[in-house]
């Protein structure tokens, strides 16, 4: 036996050893270690990566080469009103500032509600503001000012086909303290005369034009030169250089030709009321610079001139130019930098106009340095930035203050004991109803509401919260009486906004049951709520939220009352009057919110088991998705009215929410139908074996999951709608992109296009990328975790 | 059975039920009646009829012919009558079919709080003692992508279980499972089956057949073939079809 072996002596039974659980091993980490995994890994990843440095490179030192010392952003800064509410009247501009506060507060509060914000967002915030308050102050602290070149003499200056002679007086605008100081541009030759900035006068840049031509022959005369020289050119190319060689004029330079900076400047500062003379002195080359402290707010004239003949070129400190803005209460002047706004009328000279330092000269194009693109753009940009970022950040950060705050507050079930942000969450959808319902009060006005009326209609919103207490307080033994009293408020308010919309106690019958029905509705679902909610509050504390609502709402009623009946605090904005990123915004938010659920109609009608349901949804889906866009603007704005002309007053900017409402539902009706059908049958069949009816089944089971099967789809809607809106500039309405196209064709911005696009492209894509980053974090929420897992 | 069961009232009963999918008839002229607290398997092979039977009663499949009394209410066409016998009736799926975008907890007072209008407090204190029973009360704020398939499978006992069914019928309940996870749901089956309630169970367990049942059906192309007691069936089946179809899975 032990001869024969084992032919197959395998499978020996063996106990193998306890091993120790160890750590992951440590890998190579480090800046280094990662390009080398990344980057460079391998002979092809070296090539792409240094490609696409290359390419970013070129790319992005072009652009901030072009932005930096090129580009005129004073259109931005000096527009921003325009491009952010277009032409909403002045006076009632505090309405679109508060509205977007309330959306700010809106905001704060939903990113407590959902959003988990990473650890450093609270440094970048506070950085942020810092870098806002203190870095424009600084910037004109520690950068000089921008110099600006003016002429002087009365000789003409060819730049050429048009000749400029230098004014001898002309108008600039100053502040009390301030001081001015001219001096002689030290220009040796053309080389330094052609390299100035071109911060100038008309007659300045003609000089610095003619040094710049001079420049220019002189370098093809050496170019043409040396091609003879050399024995590469053909023999019809060498004729055709003699001849070009032979027919170039070197064009004489203006230093010469003026006579530039050979004589004294006569300098004189004048009062234009009084015409008496302020300062007066003279400069010269390589002399000491004419200074003088301006001693009032307001108009100055500078009066130069020059003896014999002869062009001086002045370099100055402390004049800077100004826009001439026509606004309701007439011309008034302001000054670029700063702001500082002068109301006076432009002073006369031999009963015409003073010239001024003025855009029109377009002093503020042309190659400048750095610390010069500091100072008038960076520094102003900052400025105008922090004045409108700061108050939405300070109340984006309240709004986040009383989402945590509400978390504090409000007890909250066991079940959530884990979850501080329960109360945030479901207070989100009264607050933005709250939000959007007071915007688009704020946005529309109230025509014919008196202090009375519009106190009224602000009591609602306090009464409906009222009734959400009352709910849930209702089991108690008062609760019953106090509900009744506040369903009587509620059609005393109806009687008095009826009355005062028809000077008759109750108005029209017909719109007094609507109005009364319609808030009884709202109050009757929030007491609901109220009543599911019942527990949380302790009775002391319900009684004091009644109470609390008991008194605002008399405050709202009673202090117009005190405060005087008459006026309109809210009256009517007309909608042409809408414009900007205001009009994008309200197109954009109320299309959405009205596109959502006709699409999801639409949706499950086109699945309907109803052959009719089913024929008109899916007619409609697809005759919209197979119309333009800009055509369905265009039938909204122009044939609607043609096809009734009761349609005819309803405002454009509604025409247009009403074109992108229909088009978006299409086109949401198939990302949802998309979502519905990913959803397994199965999931249908386990709701109906536990008894949920249809109704149930959809809104429970399928809807919600096919709608989150569908985020990113529905995001890109969003998104698209968004973007989209930029279609109304071409039916007339001034959104963001129509009022850029209202901006560039001012006279005075002529030939800015590219700032123009550049800024509202950067608008643009802020807010479409919030909204997908918003979307990505929506994906990533609740069961989303599960199935990344 | 006994004979305090078969005295009892049944509660269901099945007359000559038949069923057709286009030309092919899947269920011919079935015949079935349980009674209360009675647990019934019904083995065949696969295309046998024998889940498209259960389903028929709680009208996921609609029958063609025959009758269907469930607790004395008839099944027609009357949604009424519908959502009566499906409120008395939990079913099990053999691919759990939880809903994924709730967590476990709000998977099984879904159905109590919308369809018997429990109070939230209510559905919760129901739900969360379905879980200690079901052996998962840890579980209830995760969701389901977060659970092995045996977790998933007791999870939808439970939501089953939470409408307070008088019947409970189980499609294959295991056959998703890897074998590991098979014995913790099919111990939950045995305890519930212990507790008293009407169970139809469709399996190929049958180690949990002749443990439980008080009955076993066996399908076979639309009918039944042969039924009995376990014991009898598994021993010593009559017909030559119950005997191939044994021998080939014992």
């Amino acid at each position: 036996m032990d001869t024969t072996t084992d032919p197959r002596p395998f499978g020996a039974t063996r106990v193998h050893d306890e091993t120790q659980l160890r750590p992951p091993p440590v890998r190579a980490s480090g800046a280094l270690a990662w390009m080398r995994k990344n980057l460079f890994a391998t002979p092809f990843d070296t090539i792409v990566t240094v490609v696409t440095v290359g390419i970013l490179f070129w790319m992005v030192s072009g652009f901030l080469a072009w932005g930096i010392s090129q580009a005129n952003w004073l259109v931005v800064t000096r527009n921003f009103r325009l491009f952010m509410a277009g032409t909403f009247p002045i006076e009632s501009m505090w309405r679109v500032e508060l509205t977007a506060l309330l959306c700010a507060l809106g905001v704060g509060f939903s990113i407590y509600a959902y959003l988990r914000l990473p650890r450093w967002v609270p440094w970048v915030l506070i950085a942020l503001a810092a870098m806002l308050v203190i870095v424009p102050p600084l910037l004109f602290a520690i950068t000089p000012p921008a110099p600006s070149l003016l002429a002087a003499g009365d000789a003409a200056i060819a730049s050429g086909t048009v000749t400029e002679t230098p004014n001898r007086q002309l108008g600039f605008t100053g502040r009390a303290g301030e001081t001015i100081s001219l001096e002689m541009f030290t220009a040796p030759d053309d080389g330094v005369l052609a390299g100035a900035a071109g911060f100038s006068d008309r007659a300045s840049a003609a000089l610095i034009n003619g040094s710049r031509a001079v420049l220019r022959a002189e370098a093809r005369q050496v170019e043409l030169e040396n091609q003879l020289a050399g024995d590469f050119l053909t023999a019809r190319q060498r004729t055709a250089a003699g001849d070009e060689l032979g027919g170039l004029a070197i064009p004489e330079s203006p230093l010469e030709a003026y006579g530039v900076n050979q004589q004294a400047v006569q300098i004189r500062l004048l009062n234009p009321d009084s015409g008496e003379v302020i300062a007066e002195g003279s400069v010269e080359l390589g002399g000491a610079p004419f200074t003088a402290v301006l001693p009032y707010d307001g108009w100055y004239i500078l009066d130069k001139s020059v003896d014999g003949g002869a062009v001086g070129l002045l370099r100055t400190t402390g004049i800077e130019p100004v826009i001439e803005r026509g606004l309701t209460s007439g011309l008034v002047y302001t000054r670029v930098l700063d702001d500082f706004t002068v109301v006076q009328p432009r002073p006369k000279v031999d009963g015409k106009e003073i010239p001024y330092v003025s855009l029109t000269d377009n002093q503020w194009q042309g190659l400048r340095s750095f610390t010069q693109y500091l100072h008038i753009f960076a520094a102003p940009m900052l400025g105008m930035l922090a004045r409108g970022l700061l108050p939405l950040m300070a109340v984006g950060v309240v709004g986040w203050g009383l989402g945590w705050g509400l978390g504090r507050i409000a007890p909250r079930p066991e079940r959530e004991r884990s979850n501080p942000r329960w109360a945030a969450q479901r207070a989100l959808f009264p607050v933005w109803v709250v939000v959007l319902g007071l915007s688009s009060l704020l946005l529309v006005g109230l025509s014919g509401f008196g202090p009375v009326a519009v106190g009224s209609v602000l009591a609602r919103f306090v009464w409906v919260g009222w009734m959400y207490f009352t709910g849930m307080a209702f089991d108690r033994a008062w609760g019953k009486p106090l509900f009744g009293l506040l369903i009587i408020m509620a059609l005393f308010q109806s009687l008095v906004e009826g009355g005062v919309l028809t000077g008759r106690l109750g108005g029209d019958l017909t719109s007094l049951i609507i109005n009364f029905i319609f808030w009884l509705a709202i109050g009757g679902y929030a007491a609901r709520r109220g009543a599911a909610s019942r527990g949380l509050l302790s009775t002391r504390r319900q009684v004091w939220a009644i109470l609390i609502c008991a008194g605002l709402w008399l405050a709202l009623l009673l202090i117009p009352l005190l405060t005087g009946t008459s006026g309109e605090p809210l009256p009517a904005i007309d909608t042409r009057r809408w414009g900007g990123l205001l009009l994008t915004a309200v197109i954009t938010v109320v299309a959405l919110v009205a596109s959502f659920p006709i699409g999801i109609l639409l949706a499950l009608g086109r699945r309907s088991s109803l052959p009719l349901v089913r024929g008109v949804c899916t007619a409609y889906i697809e005759l919209v998705r197979g119309v333009p866009l800009i055509t369905v603007l265009f039938m909204a704005m122009l044939l609607v009215p043609l096809l009734n002309p009761a349609l005819a007053s309803v405002e454009n900017a509604f025409r247009a929410i009403v074109g992108f409402t229909l088009f978006s539902a299409a086109y949401l009706a198939e990302n949802v139908r998309g979502g519905l059908q990913s959803v397994p049958p199965e999931q249908e069949e386990a709701g109906r074996a536990l008894g949920l009816s249809g109704w149930q089944i959809i809104m429970l089971i399928t809807l919600p999951q096919a709608l989150r099967a569908v985020i990113p789809a529905l995001v890109g809607q969003c998104i698209s709608l968004f973007k989209d809106t930029s279609l109304v500039a071409l039916v007339g309405l001034t959104d963001l992109t129509g009022i850029s196209k209202g901006v560039i064709s001012q006279a005075e911005y002529v030939g800015l296009q590219t700032e123009v696009y550049v800024f509202i492209s950067v608008i643009y894509f802020i807010f479409s990328y919030a909204m997908a980053y918003v979307s990505r974090r929506i994906e990533a929420s609740g069961s989303g975790k599960a199935r990344r897992l | 059975m006994t004979s305090e069961a078969a005295t009892s009232e049944p509660i269901i009963v099945c007359k000559d039920v038949s069923k057709w999918f286009g030309d092919f008839q899947v269920l011919r002229d079935v015949s079935v009646t349980v009674q209360p607290k009675e647990v019934v398997v019904i083995i065949g092979p696969s295309g046998s009829g024998k889940s498209t039977f259960i389903r028929c009663i709680n009208r996921l499949e609609e029958h063609q012919e025959g009758e269907i009394i469930i607790d004395d209410i008839v099944m027609d066409h009357n949604v009424r009558n519908i959502t009566a016998i499906r409120r008395e009736i939990g079913m099990v799926f053999q691919s759990f079919n939880l809903f994924p975008h709730l967590t476990v907890i709000q998977n099984i007072m879904l159905a109590p709080m919308n369809v018997r209008r429990w109070p939230r407090e209510r559905a919760e204190a129901k739900a969360r003692e379905l879980l200690t029973r079901v052996g998962i009360p840890e579980q209830a704020d995760k969701y389901p992508g977060q659970l092995s398939g045996g977790q998933q499978q007791r999870v939808a006992i439970a939501r089953a279980l939470a409408m307070e069914p008088k019947i409970m019928l189980f499609d294959e309940p295991t056959s998703a499972l890897d074998p590991e996870m098979i014995k913790e749901v099919l111990d939950v089956m045995k305890e519930l089956a212990r507790s008293g309630m009407t169970m139809l169970v469709v399996t190929h367990e049958m180690g949990f057949a002749s443990e439980v049942a008080d009955r076993v059906l066996f399908f076979d192309q639309g009918r039944i073939v042969e039924e009995g007691k376990p014991d009898v069936i598994f021993e010593k089946p009559q017909h030559p079809r119950t005997q191939l179809f044994l021998s080939q899975i014992l």
